[in-house]
């Protein structure tokens, strides 16, 4: 089992990048097939990373660097976590850790657009924050554990136990994978107020950590969708491939709504829906689990 | 005169030692010492001579508590002195002398609310003595349990620790506050016998005794925030005593109301009120002694006495938040906790806690004074062991008590830090902390520590969040609580993040000269920093070896076997994550800072050396922003209010229910 559960971290920590790039890559195309350009290749995200990788090492503070590299360790940490099997309290726990230190990166820098970028993302942790710890909640209730295996095994889907946490966290989605809105996301919009953000004062190698972080943490944040549809890959995959078209989708057709707007919605949405289904599981909780 | 239980061998040899058993010393010790030191202190005048004396007290003090500690970790202690009524008659006295002298400097200082209220708290107190307890049969004098042994070691180290500070603090105090009068000798002596009502609180088994120390907590707290004498401190310190007088009005109540009722044991005892079979009957005293908890530990209706009281001197604040005063509040409710697990009581207790959490979480948000946000981040600390007293379970009590060690040593560092902090810069305003990495090296990297201590992954006060988590789900009502832990913690992440960003900062402008701390203070700061650090690292030892024993010695209502907790994996993951943070502090020490250095982005701008950029009149100008604040949505003008009618609200049912004798039945 033990085995098992190394082959399946060291599979996610090889596979995860591969497909993230591959997904950032069409989420391009996509994107600009909807703003009726050509785009880049589909490839393009390798070869930036690939570039930015042999660009001369060049920083505004030099702590930027191994806050980068502390980000991107952590990430593919708690996706490894996660692959496995593992708490899902630890990985929630362990990717705001992993955030912090992005934050801290662009913070190191001092300058306006870092530095309000790093608050806006700060911001967008604070919003994912409750939502996750909502789902460690509804894990707990549903399972008994915070151990992700025990929410895959389960007979019935979680989704009949969680509904209104799934819709709330594939609200919150449309944040962390950093699509709107635009003055927080550092996506690859040219229309980007902020100059990208919080890595506006990052080049060479640590953005290029950065980009392959943001590689896992897409596949990280997708494959929490498993959580919901245990016993039942086909239509998990095809949520999966549903919900990430939509969130280009949704990136496309709300592209100016603005932070504010943001934080009041999403928790507006987690507070109806994911709070109000914990509270009913709560109560219903006795009766039937 | 005096005997040792369990004791039975060797009678003549244990006939010396009983009479004196080295427990009984250590306990005499820790109560004695302090409050003879405040009188020393308040003789001499000379700095030697303080210093001296601080130095040697706190050695003694810190080496009393460990050995207790030790003591009463290998076994129970329990000791109980006969023939006590002449320590009740000289307790009582210093309640009435305490009652007098809020009662004067309210008439002096013309204060109408402490003034009746010292008076209705003066008036019950005399009833009690005088025609509430007459029959008085030997109860236990000292237990000191697992939680004791916490306290103790808690208002031991860390209480010392922040009066040795206190030593370097105060000569700067002054240098900078010109107009405020010298007041040494005053001031050490209440620091010191601030410990010792500390020490009389945890250790006593009495309910009087720890009422009389709760009165002098609120009295050393009235004058320490009083100190400097300017109208705001006054102001500040009225406001401090007349909420911590509703405390010590409803525990007075609370005692009342426990000699009325009809038990072949004596209740005054806590240890008998522990044991007692039917909580039904107590729910009218747990109520009251919930509002007592809740004054003290600066809950939601009360919280303004806390956030107030940082117009103290820095050490004065350190004490209060770590080591005293609100720990003294939570204390008791951690004590009554197996009992609070079976009412509602217990349960709207755990309401104001958590509500405390989330609003104080929210109201720290949008401070920029680092002391204000140390302070509001207490309240909501507070708040969540408030939460967990209440829900009262094996795994919430847990929780409580490891909230209130790495609570206690990771704020106390911090205040520390902010206190020399502000000395050295001449702010405590966050905003001011830019590039302190570079400026104060050892203060900063200290301030990381506690703060990471505070929220961060695989740190200590994420643990204790991570034990609530799982108390919460498995408790009565857990949806409620989990939902606002959810949402409390966001805040919290988000206060704590801004801060440290800015510590980590670039410094975009020439650093200043720099300048020596204080031997005391550094001294002070770096143990704290170790003790952070040890706790981080060593709280399975904690969990195991303190908490574990201590909930099977209660067996608390619902005892549930859980399943664990994090014992296996999880300790495993968080081991290895410490490990990963241990490589890249080490690559951030050693790796390869190869590169060049340049300036930050500046939309375009031309930036020189420093970072400043070209300004439209030719001059080089520094690019200033600040962290966000939210004012609009988490200021005190939006939040108070709202959440003052919410729990006084809560109060009230609390206390109705309590009147009403509700239980949860299983």
């Amino acid at each position: 089992m033990d085995i098992m559960f190394l082959v399946g971290a060291v599979l996610f920590l090889i596979l995860a990048p591969i497909f993230g790039g591959l997904l950032t890559g069409c989420d391009r195309v996509l994107t600009a097939r909807f703003q009726s350009r050509v785009g880049p290749p589909f490839l393009q995200p390798f070869y930036d990373v690939a570039k930015l990788w042999h660009k001369e090492k060049a920083f505004s503070n030099p702590v930027e660097i191994i806050f980068t590299t502390a980000y991107l360790v952590l990430i593919a940490f708690s996706g490894a976590m996660l692959a496995t099997g593992g708490n899902f309290l630890f990985v929630v726990f362990s990717l705001t850790l992993a955030h912090t230190f992005l934050i801290l990166a662009a913070y190191a820098a001092n300058a306006p657009f870092s530095h309000i970028g790093a608050e806006r993302e700060l911001l967008s942790l604070m919003i994912l924050e409750p939502i996750l710890i909502l789902l460690a909640a509804g894990c707990f209730m549903v399972t008994g554990s915070f151990e992700t295996y025990n929410m895959l095994i389960l007979g019935i889907p979680g989704i009949v136990f969680l509904p209104g946490v799934f819709i709330a966290f594939i609200a919150v989605l449309t944040l962390i994978l950093r699509k709107s809105p635009f003055d927080i996301s550092t996506s690859h919009h040219a229309h980007q107020e902020l100059v990208k953000g919080v890595t506006s004062s990052l080049s060479g190698r640590s953005l290029a950590k950065v980009e392959i972080a943001h590689w896992y943490e897409m596949i990280i944040f997708l494959s929490m969708i498993l959580l919901f549809f245990a016993g039942y890959p086909v239509i998990s995959a095809i949520v999966i491939i549903l919900v990430f078209l939509l969130e280009i989708i949704i990136d496309n057709v709300f592209p100016r709504v603005t932070w504010k707007m943001t934080i009041k919605s999403l928790w507006l949405i987690t507070l109806v829906l994911g709070v109000g289904n914990i509270v009913i599981l709560g109560i219903l909780g006795g009766m039937f689990l | 005169m005096i005997r040792m239980i369990n004791n039975d061998e060797c009678p003549y040899v244990q006939q010396v030692i009983s009479m004196y058993p080295p427990e009984l010393i250590a306990i005499l010790i820790l109560l004695l010492v302090p409050v003879c030191a405040a009188v020393l202190l308040a003789v001499f005048k000379p700095d030697l001579v303080r210093n001296t004396l601080v130095g040697i007290t706190s050695v003694i003090i810190i080496g009393t508590s460990i050995f207790l500690a030790w003591k009463a970790l290998l076994a129970p202690v329990s000791v109980t002195i006969e023939n006590v009524e002449w320590i009740g008659i000289l307790l009582f006295i210093v309640d009435l002398a305490i009652a007098f002298v809020i009662l004067g400097l309210s008439i002096k200082y013309r204060k109408i609310l402490p003034l009746i209220l010292s008076v209705i708290q003066l008036i019950l107190i005399v009833r009690l003595e005088l025609f509430g307890i007459d029959k008085h049969e030997v109860i236990q004098t000292f237990m000191v349990t697992n939680l004791s042994v916490v306290m103790v070691l808690i208002i031991g180290i860390i209480g010392t620790l922040i009066c040795v500070y206190a030593l370097g603090y105060m000569k700067d105090y002054h240098e900078h506050q010109i107009g405020v009068p010298v007041r040494k000798r005053y001031f050490f002596a209440l620091m010191f016998l601030f410990l010792s009502a500390m020490f009389g609180l945890v250790l006593s088994n009495n309910l009087m005794w720890i009422l009389c120390a709760w009165e002098v907590t609120t009295l050393c707290s009235f004058l320490l925030i009083g100190y400097s004498r300017t109208p705001e401190a006054v102001n500040n310190a009225f406001r401090a005593v007349w909420m911590n007088l509703i405390g010590g009005i409803c525990f007075t109540l609370a005692v009342t109301f426990l000699i009325r009722i009809n038990s072949p044991v004596n209740l005054l005892s806590v240890n008998n009120l522990l044991n007692f079979p039917n909580v039904s009957v107590l729910t009218i005293p747990l109520a009251f002694i919930a509002v007592a908890g809740l004054t003290k530990a600066a809950q939601m209706p009360f919280s303004t006495w806390l956030t107030g009281a940082m117009v103290a001197p820095t050490p004065v604040s350190a004490l209060l938040h770590s080591s005293t005063m609100v720990k003294a509040g939570v204390y008791l409710l951690v004590l009554f906790a197996p009992l609070f697990s079976q009412t509602w009581v217990g349960i709207f207790l755990a309401l104001i806690g958590a509500f405390t959490f989330l609003v104080t979480s929210a109201l720290a948000i949008s401070q920029s004074n680092a002391k204000k946000v140390l302070a509001y981040s207490t309240i909501a600390n507070l708040g969540l062991i408030t939460a967990c007293a209440g829900i009262g379970t094996a795994e919430a009590i847990m929780a409580a008590i490891l909230l209130i060690i790495f609570h206690a040593v990771a704020k106390a560092l911090l205040f520390l830090c902010v206190g020399a902090v502000e000395h050295k810069i001449g702010s405590r305003d966050i905003e001011d902390m830019d590039g302190l990495l570079v400026r104060l090296p050892l203060l900063a990297t200290m301030m990381v520590i506690g703060i990471c201590g505070m929220y961060l992954a695989p740190f200590g006060m994420l643990i204790s969040k991570w034990v609530a988590l799982e108390a919460f789900l498995t408790a009565p009502l857990g949806f409620v609580f989990v939902s606002i832990l959810a949402f409390g913690s966001a805040f919290t992440i988000f206060f704590w993040t801004k801060w440290l960003g800015k510590l980590f900062m670039r410094m975009n402008r020439p650093p200043a000269e720099k300048i020596a701390l204080h031997i005391s203070e550094k001294i002070s700061v770096i143990v704290m920093g170790v003790l952070v650090v040890g706790c981080c690292l060593g709280f399975p030892a904690i969990i195991t070896g303190v908490i574990i024993p201590y909930l099977n010695t209660i067996r608390p209502y619902f005892y549930q076997s859980n399943n664990g907790l994090f014992f296996n994996d999880t300790l495993v993951m968080l081991g290895l994550m410490a490990v990963i943070l241990l490589f890249l502090i080490i690559g951030a020490f050693l790796g390869s800072k190869e590169g060049r250095t340049i300036p930050p982005y500046l939309g375009g701008r031309a930036v020189d050396a420093e970072g400043r950029f070209l300004g439209s009149l030719g001059v080089y100008k520094e690019a200033k922003t600040s962290n966000y604040y939210l004012e609009e949505y988490c200021g005190e003008r939006a939040l108070l209010k709202p959440s003052w009618v919410i729990s006084g609200i809560l109060i009230i049912v609390m206390l109705v229910l309590g009147f009403m004798g509700v239980m949860i039945w299983i």
